[in-house]
């Protein structure tokens, strides 16, 4: 699966998606398969503030859990309630209908940091 | 006896293969000043009847008098079906079941212990059990100040003695304060709930008692109820737990086809509702299906485990009594509905006792209250000098001293009618 | 098969229990009105158990190399050692003078074989074990007014370790393994200082290998006023041969139902004493049973943790292991060390040339291997779920976490060579059909009463009962 170019990457392997001020974050294809079959997500509460680089929530699969981390500091305004049902979606479709959390984003210098899609694919052949 | 089968030949041709001289350049890793120069210091080999001999040569300095003592531990008929399952070798040499497709035997047994569990608690989640039912709840204490953010609990005093010293021990540890309830005839009394995340309760209680679940849940709208049972029995007459919506469950299920084996191994039931289901501590198994679609047993939710989670686990616990969960549901299996008649006989025998007890001048009856099948009586000096060779209870004294003269009185259905008469007689005679 | 409510049918339960013509204390208002327990005739519940344990595997199936568990052979007479009348005691009795002995005699006996001061026997299984000496040793610093906070623990560690660790609310801190797979010095004197409570060790190690540096490690921590918990699950390698009192470590716990043969149950009940050094005596568990003028009796001391278990632990098991050092002497038990490590290199030698051995040198009751050599893609998960085809319990697998792919065998001492040759060969077997028939792994166990179980469907819709 390519890494879409719309958006921003981190070293951990989580995306983000700007639009205006709202930021949808969630893990890459790489990700998805280091885990494989997600099992459960530990959302976190809608209103929530949370710092970049913060624990921003949980993935669960059958033999390991791994930490999200969030690329940006902001306040929880969405999360992706399909994924309490249907945890899969972060192993089918990581970039669109698999996203975790929306951010509404409190310092845009933040996610200018970030890797570029360009950066990212050069970042994973390095670390394969 | 000797249990190496490898022959002088056999280890001549190891080591060859392995190429080297002797068995003891294979410890040539140990620093040479550590390795043991001579015989360790206990007695030579046994054959299997010298052991025996031995063996039989220090269980008589035991005695086994009439007795009446409960208070944790009971002395209840095992069927003889348990022993013929959990003696079989497939059950009890198995390790925990990592390895599904070959330990479908010890999977459905835990998950229809599961089952069990949760019929007569009425609670929604049974794990595959923990130590005893002190750690047991101590662990539900744990797990109630991670769901309520506070580190105190308040804990009755109609809890089992030993019970408070166990959550004491981990209170210190786990750094949760402890705030006793008082005792009042016999039954928790009030409380305060500020701060707190939970209260603990046992019932029936420490004397045998029904506590007030109801009026205890009132009051404790806005914590946790967690219930101690240590007579697990008595579930099979009593309103389940899930009718006063308590929140964890946890017993000691020794009375479930377990014998008394001064004090262990034990049985640790936990239960509690969906909502906390990934925070339980130890193994669950779940239903799922194989390959070819045929239904077959799992462990499962193993993220919240110590082989995964790590330091950040719900619990430490990794062995737990698989054996005598095993033994538990093979009993309730065996008994089935007239489990509840078992629940009956008991409580009568202990009705009957109550009654020829109260017509004996200088024995009185403490609590006035219904009970289970164990009850607290005071009983005269004389009267109890009388009773030599019997065990007619656990002194309370020591526990709780303005119960001083008083003792915990246990009835199963061990006990014959003809037992409490003997009692009887001796006290009046 | 059916489960037992599927089984059941009203009224066919034929365990009677006769009542008394006797009126019941408890009101209505408190008396449940259902009990809805399944209804088999004895004859079927019988029946319903015996067939689940055909489809069950256990030492006295077949070779169970489960690597860190040391599934021995648990010998017969344990069981009917453990099942004589006179000690089926209640707890509270005072009659108990031969139990006492047994305990004491026990707590003496684990004593001598490790070179520990005083052995508590309440922990009941080797995590309550580690849990109760985290605890001894918060009381000690407590004790002594000292507050540190961090417990180094090597990164072969079980997990129980640091789940140990963080339920006293200390914070555990990994040290490296050196490329020869013991600990890396360096690492861990870069991470050494007065915040540290102290080091939990397990040695032979999860890779199976002694650590030759013990003493400088178990020194370094001293060095900073530290104390050494050992992790005594891999005990069975030293038996007579070497004692970990020797070599600084000042707390320690058993697996009775590793190291002493008492049969792990399908996940227990076990038995993890503790034993310490004479400074540490008075934190253990509180009661404790002791020798005062001849007489064997219940000591309770101030500075103690308290009390961990119900009552004085599992002695069910503690009698079980009672019988075996008895039964086997002290000969015995140094005959085990030297099989169990004899039988874990014999296999290494034969398996190092089909598979990979990521550390090449002498290891003590267990080795590794790994699945880095096996071709078409083949994994650990599928070797494992093939040897059940040949008859054989697999390995312990993905364990330890620092080699990718790992299995972790510990063959023991209780197994014959033509056993160990059999497992080899079957190894070897599925070496060669992983480059000629990989399919026959992917979907492994062919033979099993059941096929490849769907743990991802387990874990996605939990179903922990029949009612749900």
């Amino acid at each position: 699966m390519e890494n879409p170019t719309d958006r921003k990457y981190t070293k951990e392997h989580e995306w983000i998606k700007i639009d205006g001020n709202i930021a949808t974050v969630g893990i890459t294809d790489f990700a998805q398969d280091q885990l494989t079959d997600v099992v459960f997500v530990e959302l976190p509460e809608v209103g929530k503030q949370i710092e970049q680089n913060g624990n921003l929530c949980v993935v669960e699969s059958v033999k390991s859990v791994s930490d999200i981390f969030s690329p940006v500091s902001g306040e929880i305004v969405e999360v992706n309630k399909a994924l309490e049902n249907s945890p899969a979606l972060i192993n089918n479709d990581p970039f669109e209908s698999g996203w975790i959390v929306k951010l509404k984003v409190r310092n845009e210098i933040e996610s200018a940091q970030l890797m570029t899609p360009e950066e990212y694919n050069k970042f994973l052949t390095e670390i394969e | 006896m000797d249990y190496t089968p490898n022959t002088d030949e056999d280890r001549e041709s190891m080591l060859r293969e392995i190429g080297v001289q002797g068995i003891m350049d294979l410890f040539k890793d140990i620093p040479e000043n550590l390795i043991q120069k001579s015989a360790l210091r206990i007695p030579d080999q046994l054959s299997e009847f010298e052991l025996i001999r031995e063996l039989e040569k220090i269980s008589i300095k035991n005695k086994k008098p009439l007795s009446f003592l409960g208070g944790g531990n009971y002395n209840h008929h095992i069927p003889s079906t348990v022993n013929a399952i959990i003696s079989r070798g497939e059950f009890s040499t198995s390790y925990t079941p990592y390895q599904p497709e070959i330990s479908q035997g010890t999977l459905q047994a835990i998950f229809e212990y599961q089952s069990m569990i949760c019929e007569l608690t009425g609670m929604d989640v049974s794990n595959a059990s923990m130590y005893d039912g002190a750690t047991s709840l101590a662990e539900a204490m744990i797990l109630a100040s991670k769901i309520k953010g506070k580190k105190q609990v308040l804990v009755s005093q109609a809890l089992n003695p030993f019970y408070r010293e166990v959550l004491e021990t981990y209170a210190r540890a786990s750094e949760i304060k402890i705030i006793k309830i008082d005792i009042v005839d016999g039954l928790t009394s009030d409380f305060e709930t500020e701060g707190s995340s939970a209260i603990i309760v046992q019932n029936p209680n420490f004397f045998g008692l029904i506590e007030n679940l109801e009026e205890i849940r009132k009051k404790a709208a806005d914590i946790l109820l967690i219930s101690s049972t240590t007579e697990p029995l008595s579930w099979a007459m009593l309103k389940p737990f899930s009718e006063y919506d308590v929140d964890i469950v946890t017993a000691e299920g020794q009375s479930f086809g377990n014998p008394m084996n001064f004090g262990g191994p034990g049985l640790g039931i936990i239960a509690t509702k969906q909502a906390y289901l990934r925070q339980i501590p130890g193994r669950l198994a779940g239903e799922t299906v194989d390959i070819h679609g045929n239904r077959g047993f799992a462990l499962t939710l193993c993220t919240r485990e110590q082989h995964i989670r790590r330091e950040k686990a719900t619990s430490n616990i990794c062995t737990n009594e698989g054996l005598c969960a095993l033994a538990a549901a093979v009993y309730l299996a065996t008994y089935g509905r007239n489990l509840g008649r078992l629940a009956q006989l008991n409580n009568q025998l202990a009705v009957y006792f109550t009654c020829k007890l109260s017509q004996i001048e200088g024995v009185d009856l403490v609590f006035d209250k219904p009970f289970f099948n164990e009850f607290v009586i005071r009983i005269r000096k004389d009267l109890l000098s009388k009773l030599s060779d019997i065990e007619i209870g656990i002194s309370l004294e020591n526990y709780y001293p303005n119960l001083e003269g008083c003792y915990l009185v246990c009835c199963t259905e061990m006990t014959s009618k003809e037992d409490i008469d003997r009692v009887i007689d001796e006290i009046t005679q | 098969m059916k489960l037992l409510n599927e089984k059941s049918k009203q009224g066919r339960s034929s365990f009677n229990v006769g009542l008394l013509d006797i009126q019941t204390n408890i009101p209505d208002d408190l008396q449940r009105t259902e009990l809805n327990l399944p209804e088999l005739p004895e004859v079927e519940v019988v029946r319903h158990y015996t067939n689940l344990s055909n489809s069950n595997f256990g030492v006295d199936n077949g070779l169970y190399p489960l690597g860190s568990c040391t599934m021995k052979y648990n010998p017969k007479i344990n069981e009917i050692a453990a099942n004589i009348s006179q000690f089926n005691l209640h707890p509270l009795s005072h009659h108990n003078r031969g139990t006492l002995e047994i305990i004491y005699q026990l707590q003496q006996y684990l004593c001598e074989i490790t070179g520990m001061h005083a052995f508590s026997t309440q922990p009941a299984a080797g995590a309550h074990g580690e849990l109760t000496g985290i605890m001894i040793m918060k009381a000690w610093f407590e004790k002594r007014g000292e507050q540190r906070t961090k417990v180094i623990i090597p990164d072969s560690c079980h997990g129980t370790n640091p789940a140990s660790v963080s339920l006293c609310r200390f914070e555990p801190v990994h040290v490296k393994s050196s490329s020869s797979g013991g600990v890396d010095l360096e690492d861990l004197r870069q991470k050494m200082s007065r915040d540290v409570v102290g080091i939990m060790i397990t040695n032979p190690n999860t890779l199976g290998i002694f650590d030759e540096n013990i003493q400088e490690i178990t020194q370094t921590i001293h060095d900073y006023g530290g104390l050494c918990y050992l992790d005594g699950a891999n005990m069975n390698p030293m038996l007579g041969v070497v004692k970990p009192g020797d070599f600084g470590i000042d707390i320690m716990h058993l697996n009775l139902h590793k190291t002493f043969s008492t049969p792990h149950g399908g996940g227990g009940p076990g038995s993890g004493p503790v034993g310490v050094v004479k400074d540490l005596e008075p934190f253990l568990p509180n009661p404790r049973i002791s020798m005062k003028k001849e007489k064997l009796e219940f000591e309770q001391s101030e500075d103690s943790i308290g009390r961990v278990h119900s009552f004085y632990g599992n002695f069910g098991i503690l009698l079980r292991a009672y019988s075996y050092i008895r039964s086997i002497g002290a000969s015995g038990l140094r005959n085990i060390a030297e099989n169990a490590v004899l039988n874990a290199n014999y296999m290494k030698e034969k398996l190092k040339k089909h598979y990979h051995l990521p550390y090449d040198r002498i290891c003590q009751h267990e080795l590794v291997i790994d699945d880095s050599l096996m071709p078409n893609g083949v994994t650990t998960n599928d070797i494992a779920k093939r040897l059940m085809d040949f008859g054989f319990h697999p390995p312990t697998i993905y364990f330890p976490l620092i080699v990718k792919g790992a299995m972790l065998i510990e063959p023991t001492e209780t197994e014959t060579k033509e056993n160990l040759d059999a497992f080899v060969d079957a190894m070897k077997a599925i070496k060669e059909e992983a480059e000629n028939e990989p399919e026959k792994l992917t979907k492994a166990p062919l033979n099993a009463s059941i096929g490849r179980l769907d743990i991802v469907r387990a874990a996605r819709k939990p179903k922990l009962t029949w009612f749900t």
